[in-house]
C-alpha cells in the first residue's frame, strides 16, 4: 500500500510540475506581442523577498537554466554539446563544432571552438560496438560545419524562461535575435527586449541590442536607437573593464560599433568620429571603428 | 521437457499477473494514465503552436520514468512477498523447482510492466495525436527497446531482491536504472584526465555496467530523426539477453541456497 502511494506521489509530482510548465506555456502563447510587460525595479525586487520566491528562487532559475540547454538542443536537432576539457584542448582530440556559415547565422549563438559533442566520433572514441550503438540510438551527426535548424520551435522556450527567471539577460538577448530572424518582426523583437530593460535597466547587452535592431537594415530608426546605444555605453564605461563578462565586453564594444554607424547613417559625422575614436581608446583592433575614421578623416573647419 | 517447462513458467506469470490484478496494481496504472490525459488536455485547451518539441519530449520522458518505476515496483516484490505470506512453501511443494519460480515470476513482472509501457505510450499517443503531433515510425522502433530495457530492469530487480531488502532492493534498481547514463557519462569525460592504470580500471567498469541508456531512443522521436538501421534493435536485443541470462543465473545461485 505505502509502495502504491509512494508511486502515486511520485507520479503526480512529476505531472503536476508538466501541467505547470505547461499552464505558463500556454498562458504566453508562442508568439511574443504587444508591448512590454515587465514588472519595475520596486515590484521585482518585492516579489523576489517574498517567502514564496525565497524557496522557489533556485527553482526559477534552475528552470531557466534547464530551458536554455533545451533551446539548445534544439536549433542542434537534438545533439548534445558540452565545453572542451584543459586535457583535450591539449591534446587536440575532440571532434570540433562550428557553423556551416561561420556563425553569421542570424539570431544563433557563435561557437567558438571550445565546444565538442557530448558523444565523440568513431575516431575519437575508444568504445568500439558501445560507441557505435550510442550514436545510432541518440541523437548524432559530425558538428563541424553545421547548421541550425529553425529555431521557431524554440521561441516558446525563451519566454518560459524569462517568465521563470526575468533577470535571466541571455533569454532576451538571443530569444530576441530568433525572432529577428523573421525580419517582418523586428517590432516584436523590440517589445521583447524592452520588457527585458525594465527588469534588467543595467544590462549593456539588453541596452545594445536595442539599439542595435532600431538601427539595423529592417528598421533604420536612427534616432530611436541612438539613446539606447548611448545608455549600453554609459553602463559600460561605469563598470570596471575587468569585471564585466565575456557578454558584456562583446556587448560595449558592439555599442560602440552601432553607434557609429548609426550616427554615419544618421549624416553626424562628427559625433561618429568622436564614438569611433573613443571605441578604439578600449578597442584599439576594433574594424569598424578603424575603417570608419579612415574613410572620414577629420579635417580642419570640416564638420564631416 | 520443454513444454512442460513452458506450462510451468506460464502458470507462474500468469498468477503473478492474477495476483497483480487482484491487488489493483494496475488501477495504479490507469490512474496514472488518466492524470497524464488531464494534463495534456490542460494544455490542449490553450494550444500547443510552437511548443511540438518540448511536449513529445516531456511526454516521453514521463512514459519512460513511469514505466520504469512500475517495473521496479512490480519486480521487487515478486519474491519477497511469497516469502513474508509464506505462499513460497505450497508453491515450492510442487514439482516446481526455485529456478522455475524465478523465471516465472520474471516473466509475469515484465508481462505488467510491458502491460504499463504499452498503456503509457498509447495515452501519450494519443494526447499528442488529438492535438495533430505525430510521432512517426521510429516511435515503434522507441517502443521496442523499452520493452527490452523493461525486461533488463525486472531481471535486476529481481536479482537484487533475492540478496537485499524490499525497500533498498527498490532503491538500488531505481538508481541503477535511472542513474546508469550518469556514470557512462563521466567515465567518458574524466578518460583523458586519469592515469592509464585507473583509465583502464574506468573502461572495464564502463564495459562491465549495463547500458540501459541504450534502450532509450526518446530524444531522437522528439527531434523527429528517422528510424535507425535494422541491425541496432537486433543487437541490443542480443545485448539485452546477455544481462537477462546473468541476472536470472546470479539470482537463481543465491535463491537456490536461500534458507526460507
Amino acid at each position: 500500500m505505502t509502495e502504491r502511494l509512494q508511486t502515486i506521489a511520485c507520479a503526480a509530482g512529476i505531472l503536476l510540475a508538466l501541467a505547470g510548465v505547461s499552464g505558463v506555456a500556454s498562458h504566453v502563447g508562442p508568439i511574443m506581442e504587444g508591448g512590454p510587460t515587465g514588472i519595475s525595479m520596486a515590484e521585482q525586487e518585492r516579489v523576489d523577498k517574498a517567502a514564496s520566491a525565497s524557496l522557489l528562487g533556485e527553482f526559477r532559475s534552475s528552470t531557466a537554466d534547464f530551458l536554455w540547454i533545451k533551446v539548445d538542443a534544439y536549433v542542434h536537432g537534438g545533439v548534445a554539446m558540452r565545453g572542451v576539457t584543459q586535457q583535450e584542448k591539449q591534446s587536440g582530440t575532440f571532434d570540433k563544432v562550428g557553423s556551416g556559415d561561420g556563425g553569421k547565422e542570424n539570431g544563433n549563438r557563435e561557437h567558438r571552438g571550445d565546444e565538442t559533442t557530448v558523444i565523440p566520433s568513431a575516431s575519437h572514441d575508444w568504445r568500439g560496438w558501445y560507441g557505435n550503438i550510442e550514436r545510432e540510438v541518440s541523437p548524432y551527426q559530425d558538428m563541424n560545419h553545421h547548421t541550425h535548424k529553425d529555431p521557431k520551435e524554440a521561441l516558446p522556450l525563451f519566454r518560459l524562461m524569462t517568465v521563470s527567471n526575468p533577470h535571466f539577460i541571455p533569454g532576451y538577448v538571443v530569444g530576441a535575435a530568433m525572432i529577428a530572424r523573421d525580419h517582418t518582426k523586428v517590432d516584436e523583437a523590440i517589445a521583447f527586449l524592452l520588457e527585458g530593460a525594465k527588469n534588467n535597466p543595467n544590462s549593456i547587452e539588453i541596452a545594445e541590442e536595442i539599439g542595435e535592431l532600431y538601427s539595423g537594415r529592417y528598421k533604420r530608426q536612427y534616432e530611436a536607437g541612438m539613446p539606447y546605444l548611448v545608455k549600453a555605453i554609459v553602463l559600460g564605461r561605469g563598470r570596471d573593464r575587468t569585471t564585466l563578462t565575456e557578454d558584456e565586453d562583446e556587448a560595449f564594444e558592439n555599442a560602440y560599433r552601432w553607434a557609429v554607424l548609426n550616427r554615419r547613417e544618421a549624416g553626424d559625422f562628427a559625433i561618429a568620429r568622436k564614438v569611433a575614436q573613443e571605441g578604439l581608446k578600449l578597442y584599439p583592433e576594433d574594424v569598424v571603428c578603424k575603417e570608419f575614421l579612415k574613410e572620414h578623416p577629420e579635417q580642419p573647419g570640416n564638420a564631416h | 521437457m520443454i513444454a512442460r517447462k513452458l506450462t510451468i513458467w506460464g502458470a507462474l506469470a500468469q498468477g503473478a499477473i492474477l495476483e497483480s490484478i487482484r491487488r489493483k496494481d494496475m488501477y495504479v496504472a490507469v490512474i496514472l494514465a488518466l492524470v497524464m490525459i488531464g494534463a495534456a488536455a490542460t494544455i490542449g485547451t490553450f494550444g500547443v503552436h510552437g511548443l511540438e518539441i518540448f511536449l513529445k519530449d516531456t511526454a516521453l520522458n514521463v512514459v519512460n520514468l513511469l514505466s520504469i518505476l512500475m517495473a521496479v515496483l512490480f519486480s521487487s516484490r515478486q519474491i519477497a512477498e511469497e516469502v513474508s505470506r509464506r505462499t513460497v512453501y505450497p508453491l515450492l511443494a510442487r514439482p516446481i523447482g526455485r529456478g522455475d519460480l524465478l523465471i516465472g515470476k520474471f516473466l509475469g513482472a515484465f508481462a505488467l510492466s510491458a502491460l504499463s509501457l504499452l498503456l503509457f505510450a498509447l495515452v501519450a499517443w494519443g494526447a499528442l495525436a488529438c492535438y495533430g503531433l505525430s510521432l512517426g515510425v521510429i516511435f515503434l522502433q522507441y517502443l521496442l527497446l523499452r520493452l527490452f530495457s523493461l525486461a533488463l530492469i525486472c531481471a535486476m530487480t529481481l536479482m537484487l531482491s533475492v540478496f537485499i531488502t524490499p525497500s533498498a532492493t527498490i532503491t538500488m534498481a531505481l538508481l541503477l536504472a535511472v542513474g546508469s547514463q550518469t556514470f557512462g557519462r563521466a567515465v567518458m569525460l574524466v578518460d583523458q584526465t586519469v592515469s592509464p592504470n585507473v583509465q583502464i580500471l574506468l573502461r572495464g567498469v564502463y564495459v562491465a555496467l549495463l547500458h540501459l541508456d541504450f534502450f532509450d531512443m526518446h530524444e531522437k522521436v522528439s527531434y523527429g530523426w528517422k528510424p535507425v538501421p535494422a541491425w541496432v534493435p537486433t543487437e541490443l536485443f542480443f545485448y539485452a539477453l546477455l544481462y537477462i541470462g546473468i541476472f536470472l543465473i546470479v539470482a537463481f545461485l543465491r535463491f537456490r541456497r536461500q534458507a526460507l
